[in-house]
């Protein structure tokens, strides 16, 4: 299992960083979309929205491919594949297949690293009391302790 | 600060609340937009994709209004004003100040709900 999740891992973050990294250095070309496709992605071009995207999927890419704050790159990935999907789903549907793979792997990451986002999904979250990082610390420092006996 | 964090988080629950339902079925007046804005804007109206934001927003601004599962509104809302923010600053600069004010809104709920997000910033999972 921890095998899987480290290929999963390694394979998606590969992707996003070489298709960002492509935004930017054009070392393969795409193909170009007819229709509204290309006219949302002629402006999106035009506009610099790219560059953000791009620097955004190189930044994910890495954060899987290195093994470190994988939760942070599969937060900032999430949101890009969903709109990749509605992408696909409504303007190019050739490339929806891919889409829909590679979001099957950023979903069984979030499975596999399940833990880093429980406190996400607690319905009743409540916001820090006081001086925060006092008391949490604290709690912290409990856990810990917890932990070590 | 109990307050204000409540206060802060119905201010950015409801703008969201009226416009994603405004973009389900539309009772706003809206200006017309011009230029690249309003042809981006229409190729996303005509395939749907606003029906798609607005169900996002209006989910988000009930959870928040509602004041449950509030970091879960705020994982939605955050990419979303990322690219509300790039839609303003490139394609319609005059009408930035709205979408600034809830950005800072959203910040500070992440900063007064960041015990709930301290588990996507650990660096090396065992």
């Amino acid at each position: 299992m921890k095998v899987v999740a480290m290929g999963v891992r390694i394979v998606l973050g590969l992707v996003f960083f070489v298709f960002g990294l492509n935004i930017f250095l054009h070392f393969f070309t795409t193909p170009v979309p007819a229709g509204d496709a290309a006219a949302l992605i002629g402006l999106m071009f035009s506009h610099g929205w790219f560059k953000v995207i791009g620097t955004l999927e190189v930044l994910g890419g890495l954060l899987l491919l290195s093994g470190r704050l994988v939760p942070l790159g599969l937060t900032i990935l999430g949101p890009i594949l969903l709109v990749i999907v509605l992408f696909h789903s409504t303007l190019a549907p050739a490339g929806l297949a891919a889409a829909l793979f590679w979001t099957l792997m950023e979903l069984y990451l979030i499975y596999a690293y399940k833990a880093s986002f429980e406190s996400v999904l607690n319905p009743n979250a409540k916001p820090f009391q006081g001086r925060p990082s006092k008391q949490d610390a604290e709690k912290e420092d409990e856990s810990a302790h917890q932990e070590s006996a | 600060m109990k307050i204000v964090i409540a206060i802060v988080r119905v201010l950015l629950g409801l703008p969201f609340l009226v416009f994603g339902a405004n973009a389900i079925h539309p009772f706003l007046p809206m200006p017309p937009m011009a230029g690249d804005s309003g042809t981006l804007a229409a190729i996303m109206m005509r395939h749907g994709w606003f029906l798609f934001i607005g169900t996002l927003y209006v989910i988000a601004g009930i959870l928040l209004i509602v004041g449950r599962y509030v970091p879960i509104a705020l994982v939605l809302l955050g990419p979303i004003l990322v690219v509300i923010l790039l839609f303003h600053v490139t394609l319609s600069p005059n009408e930035l100040g709205f979408p600034i004010v809830l950005t800072l809104f959203e910040v500070f709920l992440i900063y007064a709900y960041w015990p709930a997000f301290r588990g996507i910033f650990v660096a090396r999972l065992a």
